[in-house]
C-alpha cells in the first residue's frame, strides 16, 4: 500500500473544518400538523380535483334556484317526458318538430326553445295516423309502421324453431329493415327480431302536406337543460334540489355523528373502567344490529322527511366514530401532557375538550369525511324505496324512483339524477380517502 | 489456512425507489471460512441487513445487487436462478431474524413450521420429519420437546420463540447461519442464553455463522472475526482481539467508547456517544462516509475515496489515518489502545 | 373451546333479546295505531280488532306475550294481509332472496378473493390500477343505478334476460351480479391490503429463507393469513345478501323478503314489519356466531383472548 499512487498532496491533510462536515445536511422547514397534512393534501391531484368538483357541486346547489327560471315543482303538463337532446324534423317555415313516443308532436324552433303542442287535429284510429296543424301547415304522424310490425312479431313468436330462430321472410319489417340497412342472413334469433322492433327500425313515418319529411337534425333543448319529468317539470332544477337535500342531509348526518360519536367515545375512553365497559358492550350491541334496519324503523316512527332521515341516519351511524375516538383517547390519556393538565386541576371536561379533542382532530376529521357520501348514500337509497323524501320536493332517490318506471321510453330520466348520484359518492369518496392518506396514514386500509 | 465457504466480492447493493437509487451498500468483501463465527457490526442503516439479505437472495422490491459476486463453496449464488437458489436457501444456508414475535407464522405450530423445511429440502416423511423436530427443539433447550411441537407460536416467550427459530434454521444441517440481529428484540439474560446457545450449537455441529449486531458486545462474546460497517462499507476487519485491542478506525473507536465498561478503573470513565447521525443514503457523502461525524477529519477524507490498509493477516482499515504520511494527532494515538486505553 | 361457544351463543340470546325490545319499543312508539287511520267509525269494532290482536292489554303483558310467542316461532297475524301469518309471508319470500342470496355470496368470494390477490401481486401494475378503479366504481355507484343499468342494456337492448321476475334461471342472474357487487369491490379492497400486509409480515420471509417454493410461500403462508379479515366479514355479508336487497327486489320485481319488508313499512302492517326485522336480525346474528366459530378454527390466537 505504499506505492507512488498513494501519494497525498499536503494541503489535502489539513484538518477539515466543521462547517464543511455540515454541508451535506439540508434543513427541513417545521410544518404544524394541519400544515403538514394540507401539503400532503395538495399533492394528491385525485383528492384535489374531487375537492373542486364538490366546491362547484355545493354552490351550484346553493347559487343555482335564485335565477333560474323554473322551480321545482313548477309543472308543464304539455311539456311532459321531453328529452334533453331530441331528433327533430325541420319545416319549411323554420320551425322544428318533435315527435314523442307517444305519437304528440312539440314545436321549437330552429335553436331547441319549445314553443309547445302542436294543434291536435283528426285522429284515424283505424289508419294510425294523427294530425296536427303548425302555423297552417298539416302534420301527419302515421305510425301504423310500428303497430304492424308488433303484430308481425307476435305471429313471429308462434312460428320460431327449437333453436330461436325466425325466418326472416315470414314479417315484413324484417324485409323492410335489411333492405333498408344491407345485410341480413335469411334466419336470425327471436331476440334479435324483437330488438330490431324495438330499437332500430324506423317506427314512424312523418309527413307534411303530403311530402313525407326525411331529413332528422339533432337538437339539444334549449328550454329545459335536461328535459323534463312525467309531469312537465325542469329535470335540471329538480336534480340541483336533489343535491340541496342530498349535501344537507350529508353535512348534518355527520356532524350529529360528531357530537354522538366523539363525547361517547371520549367519555367512555377517559373515564374508563366499568363505565367504558359498560358503553362498549352498548356499542357491540347496537353494531351488531344491521343499521339500515334501524334507520328504516325510525323513519316509520319519525315519519318521511329530510329531519327525520338526518336525525334517524345520525343517531345510528356514530358507533363507529366512537370506537375510533375511544381508542384515540385511551393512547392520548397515557400521554405526558394529558397528566401534566391533570396535575394543574383541570376538570375532566376541560380535558377532552381542550387537550383531547384538538389532538384526534385528524382521525376524526377524516372519519367525518367518509360518513358523508355514506349518509348520502343511504338518503338516495330510502328514497329510492320510498321512504324518504316524498313529493313534490326532489331528492335523487326519489327522481330515480320516479324514473324506473319509464325507464325503457325515457332512459335519460334516469341517467341525470344517476349520474349525479355517483359522481357526488365518488368525489366524495375520493377525497375522504385523499384526506386520510394526508391526516391519518395509519388508518389505511 | 481454513476451507473458504462464503466469499463476498466487491458488492453492490442499491434500492431503486421513486425518490432515487439508494446505495445501500457499496464495495463490500469479506469471506467466511468453514465452522467460524463472524461478526458484522454497525449502527442502523449502516447495511449490515441488506448485506445477509443479498448473500440469502432474499432481497424484495426495489432492491438489487448491482456489482459483485458472491461465491458460496466456490460457486456465485448471483448467477443462480430461483429455483436453484431454493435448493441452498433454508438447506445449506439458513437465517434467523430479529423480531421472533413476528418472524413465525401465527398460523401454524411450531412443528408444522420446522418440518416442512425438512419435507422441502431432506424429503422426510411425517413421521421422521416429527421426530427430527422433536430432537432439534430438545437440542435449542426446550422443556417438554415432544408437546411443544404442538404448540403455537404465541404461546411460546420471546427466547423460546427464538430457540424454536434456531431449531427450524438449523433443522437441515446447513453450512452457514445468518443470525440477523437475533437477540436485539429479548431481554438481556436471554440474550446472553441465546447467544451461548449459538456459540454451543456452533461448536457442536461446526456450522459457520455470520452474527450481525449492533451491540459490539454481543460479537465479541462469540465472534471470531468482526467486520465493522458504516454507511455501506466496511470500515474495519480483523479478529475480535484487534479490534477490541488495536482499533486503527475512528468509527471503531468511537463504537468502544459507547460501550459500557464494568471492570476497575475503567468503569469510572464517562459513556462517549459518537455524535452526529448516520449518513442519507440517498446522497451518501463522496470519500468516506464517516467523516461528517469523525474528530480527525482531514480533507482527503471528503474528496478522495479511501483505500484499503492492510494492517495485519486479518487486520484491514479504510481510514486514511493509517497513511504513512498521515499527521500524527495526540488522541488518535491514544485511542489505539481500544478498550485497554486510559 | 366449548366454553367459548357456550359464551358466544349467551352473547348472541342477548342480543336478539335486546334487538327485540327495542323494535318492540320503536314499534310501540309510533303515535296512533295502524287501525284509527282507517275510517272505522263504530268504536266497537275497534275495540274488537284491538282484542283479536291483543292490543287491548297493558303494554307490559302485550309485551310478555310477544316474547313468548317468538320464543316460539310464532311471529304473529299480518295486520294488512287478511287471514296470513307472519310466518307464512316469510317463508313465501325468504326462498327467493336465499338463493339470490347464497349466489351472490359465493360469486363475491370466489371473485374477491382472487381478483383482491391478483392486484396485490401486481401492485401499482396497471392490472392492479384497473381492479382498484373498478372496486372504487362499485363501491360509489348505488345499486339501483345497476340495476336498472343492467336491465337496460341486457333486457332491453340485448334482450338476453327477462325484464321482470324470476321465472327462469335467467332471471336470476341480473339480481345476483348486482347484489353482489357492493361486497365484492369491498372483498377485493380488503382482500388486497391484508395480502399486501401479509407480504411484508417477518414470517413470510422466514419462509422465503427456508426455501419453500413459491406456491407454498403464497398458498400456505400468505393466503391463510391474508385471508382472515375476509372471514370476519363474511357473517354480516352473507346475512345482508340472503335478507334480500330492497333495491334488487324493487328493480327486478322479485317477491323476495326485501321487497315484503318495504312493502310491509309502506302499508304500516305492524306485525310485519316486527316479525321481519327480528327474523333478520336471528339470521345476521346466527351468521356472525358461525363466523367467529368457524374463525376460532382458523386462528389459534383467538382461544386465548
Amino acid at each position: 500500500m505504499n506505492d507512488e499512487s498513494m501519494k497525498i498532496s499536503s494541503e489535502l491533510w489539513e484538518p477539515l473544518e466543521p462547517e464543511a462536515k455540515d454541508a451535506e445536511k439540508i434543513e427541513r422547514p417545521s410544518l404544524t400538523f394541519f400544515q403538514d397534512g394540507w401539503r400532503r393534501l395538495k399533492a394528491n391531484k385525485v383528492a384535489m380535483v374531487s375537492m373542486i368538483i364538490i366546491a362547484v357541486i355545493t354552490i351550484g346547489a346553493i347559487v343555482i334556484p335564485w335565477f333560474w327560471p323554473y322551480t321545482y315543482k313548477a309543472q308543464n303538463l304539455d311539456l311532459a317526458n321531453i328529452p334533453a337532446v331530441m331528433d327533430t324534423y325541420p319545416l319549411e317555415n323554420g320551425k322544428n318538430i318533435y315527435v314523442t313516443p307517444q305519437y304528440t308532436v312539440v314545436v321549437m324552433d330552429s335553436k331547441g326553445n319549445l314553443e309547445g303542442l302542436a294543434e291536435s287535429g283528426r285522429k284515424d284510429m283505424i289508419g294510425k295516423k294523427n294530425y296536427f296543424s303548425v302555423d297552417g301547415l298539416e302534420i301527419c304522424v302515421d305510425y301504423s309502421l310500428y303497430s304492424e310490425a308488433t303484430k308481425e312479431y307476435k305471429s313471429l313468436e308462434k312460428k320460431v324453431d327449437e333453436t330461436g330462430m325466425v325466418k326472416v321472410s315470414d314479417a315484413q319489417y324484417l324485409v323492410d329493415y335489411f333492405a333498408q340497412n344491407g345485410g341480413g342472413a335469411e334466419e336470425i334469433s327471436l331476440t334479435e327480431a324483437s330488438n330490431i322492433l324495438e330499437n332500430k327500425m324506423t317506427r314512424v313515418k312523418v309527413t307534411c302536406g303530403g311530402e313525407e319529411l326525411t331529413e332528422q337534425v339533432r337538437l339539444r333543448n334549449h328550454t329545459y337543460l335536461l328535459g323534463t319529468d312525467g309531469l312537465g317539470r325542469d329535470l335540471f332544477i329538480r336534480i340541483v334540489y336533489g343535491a340541496r337535500i342530498s349535501l344537507t342531509v350529508g353535512f348534518f348526518a355527520a356532524f350529529i355523528n360528531f357530537v354522538v360519536g366523539v363525547f361517547y367515545g371520549a367519555i367512555a375512553g377517559y373515564i374508563g373502567g366499568e363505565l367504558d365497559n359498560i358503553m362498549m358492550r352498548v356499542i357491540d350491541i347496537l353494531d351488531s344490529i344491521p343499521m339500515t334496519l334501524y334507520v328504516i324503523l325510525i323513519m316509520v316512527v319519525v315519519g318521511p322527511g329530510l329531519v327525520s332521515i338526518i336525525l334517524a341516519l345520525g343517531l345510528t351511524f356514530w358507533v363507529k366514530m366512537a370506537r375510533i375516538v375511544r381508542g384515540q383517547v385511551l393512547t392520548l390519556k397515557q400521554q405526558e401532557f394529558v397528566k401534566a393538565a391533570v396535575v394543574t386541576g383541570a376538570d375532566t371536561k376541560r380535558i377532552i375538550i381542550k387537550h383531547l379533542i384538538p389532538n384526534m382532530m385528524g382521525p376524526i376529521m377524516v372519519n367525518i369525511a367518509m360518513q358523508i357520501p355514506s349518509a348520502i348514500f343511504n338518503e338516495a337509497f330510502l328514497s329510492f324505496v320510498g321512504l324518504g323524501i316524498s313529493a313534490p320536493m326532489a331528492s335523487w332517490g326519489t327522481l330515480c324512483n320516479d324514473a324506473l318506471a319509464g325507464i325503457y321510453v325515457y332512459p335519460y330520466q334516469m341517467v341525470f339524477p344517476a349520474i349525479a348520484i355517483s359522481v357526488t359518492i365518488l368525489t366524495f369518496n375520493l377525497f375522504s380517502d385523499g384526506l386520510r392518506d394526508a391526516f391519518d396514514p395509519k388508518q389505511r386500509k | 489456512m481454513a476451507e473458504r465457504l462464503l466469499d463476498v466480492r466487491h458488492l453492490h447493493t442499491s434500492f431503486f425507489t421513486h425518490l432515487g437509487e439508494v446505495k445501500a451498500i457499496r464495495d463490500v468483501s469479506f469471506h467466511v471460512d468453514k465452522s467460524e463465527i463472524i461478526g458484522i457490526v454497525g449502527e442502523s442503516g449502516s447495511g449490515k441487513s441488506v448485506t445477509s439479505l443479498s448473500v440469502m437472495g432474499l432481497l424484495a422490491y426495489p432492491g438489487k445487487v448491482t456489482e459483485g459476486e458472491i461465491l458460496f463453496k466456490g460457486e456465485d449464488l448471483l448467477k443462480k436462478k430461483k429455483r436453484e437458489m431454493r435448493k441452498i436457501q433454508g438447506n445449506q444456508i439458513s437465517m434467523i431474524f430479529q423480531d421472533p414475535m413476528t418472524s413465525l407464522n401465527p398460523l401454524f405450530t411450531i412443528g408444522n413450521q420446522i418440518t416442512e423445511v425438512l419435507h422441502t429440502h431432506k424429503k422426510m416423511g411425517k413421521a421422521e420429519a416429527n421426530e427430527r423436530a422433536v430432537e432439534m427443539l430438545r437440542m435449542v433447550g426446550i422443556p417438554s420437546p415432544e408437546k411443544r411441537v404442538r404448540s403455537y407460536p404465541h404461546e411460546f416467550s420471546g427466547g423460546m420463540r427464538q430457540r424454536a427459530m434456531i431449531a427450524m434454521a438449523l433443522s437441515s444441517e446447513p453450512d452457514l447461519l445468518i443470525a440477523d440481529e437475533p437477540t436485539t428484540a429479548l431481554d438481556v439474560t436471554i440474550q446472553a442464553q441465546v447467544l451461548a446457545l449459538m456459540k454451543e450449537l456452533n461448536e457442536r455441529l461446526g456450522t459457520a455463522t455470520i452474527l450481525i449486531t449492533h451491540n459490539l458486545g454481543c460479537a465479541s462474546s462469540i465472534c471470531d472475526r468482526i467486520l465493522v460497517m458504516y454507511g455501506g462499507k466496511i470500515m474495519e476487519e480483523g479478529t475480535t482481539e484487534e479490534i477490541f485491542y488495536e482499533p486503527r478506525h475512528p468509527y471503531t473507536m468511537g463504537l468502544l467508547n459507547s460501550v459500557p465498561k464494568v471492570n476497575g478503573e475503567q468503569s469510572k470513565q464517562r459513556l462517549v456517544p459518537i455524535l452526529g447521525t448516520p449518513p442519507d443514503m440517498l446522497h451518501p457523502p463522496t470519500g468516506c462516509p464517516f467523516y461528517p461525524r469523525c474528530k480527525f477529519a482531514v480533507k482527503a477524507c471528503a474528496s478522495m475515496d479511501v483505500p484499503e490498509f492492510q494492517l495485519s493477516g486479518t487486520h484491514r482499515v479504510s481510514c486514511f489515518m493509517c497513511h504513512p504520511d498521515a499527521p500524527v494527532k495526540e488522541e488518535y494515538e491514544k485511542q489505539k489502545g481500544g478498550i485497554r486505553h486510559v | 373451546m366449548i366454553r367459548y361457544i357456550i359464551k358466544r351463543v349467551i352473547s348472541a340470546i342477548i342480543t336478539i333479546w335486546f334487538i327485540m325490545t327495542l323494535t318492540f319499543i320503536l314499534m310501540k312508539a309510533i303515535p296512533g295505531d295502524p287501525f284509527s287511520s282507517e275510517k272505522m267509525a263504530d268504536p266497537v269494532i275497534i275495540e274488537n280488532i284491538k282484542a283479536k290482536y291483543g292490543l287491548d292489554k297493558p303494554l307490559i303483558e302485550q309485551y310478555g306475550k310477544y316474547l313468548y310467542d317468538y320464543a316460539h316461532g310464532d311471529f304473529g297475524i299480518s295486520y294488512m294481509k287478511k287471514g296470513l301469518t307472519t310466518n307464512d309471508i316469510i317463508s313465501s319470500g325468504f326462498p327467493y332472496s336465499l338463493r339470490i342470496g347464497i349466489w351472490a355470496s359465493v360469486l363475491v368470494l370466489v371473485l374477491g378473493i382472487f381478483f383482491g390477490i391478483i392486484a396485490a401481486l401486481r401492485q401499482n401494475k396497471i392490472i392492479d390500477r384497473v381492479l382498484m378503479i373498478l372496486a372504487t366504481l362499485g363501491a360509489t355507484i348505488p345499486s339501483f343505478v345497476f340495476a336498472t343499468g343492467f336491465l337496460f342494456v341486457f333486457s332491453k337492448i340485448l334482450g338476453w334476460v327477462p325484464s321482470f321476475g324470476v321465472d327462469n334461471w335467467k332471471g336470476y342472474i341480473g339480481p345476483v351480479i348486482v347484489s353482489a357487487l357492493f361486497s365484492l369491490a369491498y372483498v377485493v379492497r380488503l382482500m388486497r391490503t391484508s395480502t399486501l400486509d401479509v407480504l411484508n409480515q417477518d414470517y413470510i420471509r422466514t419462509a422465503r429463507a427456508k426455501g419453500l417454493p413459491e406456491w407454498k410461500v403464497m398458498g400456505k403462508h400468505v393466503m391463510r393469513n391474508a385471508i382472515l379479515p375476509v372471514v370476519t366479514y363474511i357473517g354480516p355479508m352473507f346475512a345482508a345478501l340472503i335478507t334480500g336487497s330492497f333495491v334488487v327486489e324493487k328493480v327486478f320485481g322479485i317477491p323476495g323478503i326485501g321487497n315484503l319488508f318495504t312493502n310491509s313499512i309502506l302499508n304500516r302492517d305492524y306485525t310485519l314489519i316486527m316479525g321481519i326485522t327480528v327474523f333478520f336480525a336471528v339470521i345476521l346474528v346466527i351468521c356472525i356466531l358461525v363466523v367467529d366459530i368457524l374463525y376460532v378454527l382458523i386462528d389459534p390466537r383467538i382461544k386465548y383472548q
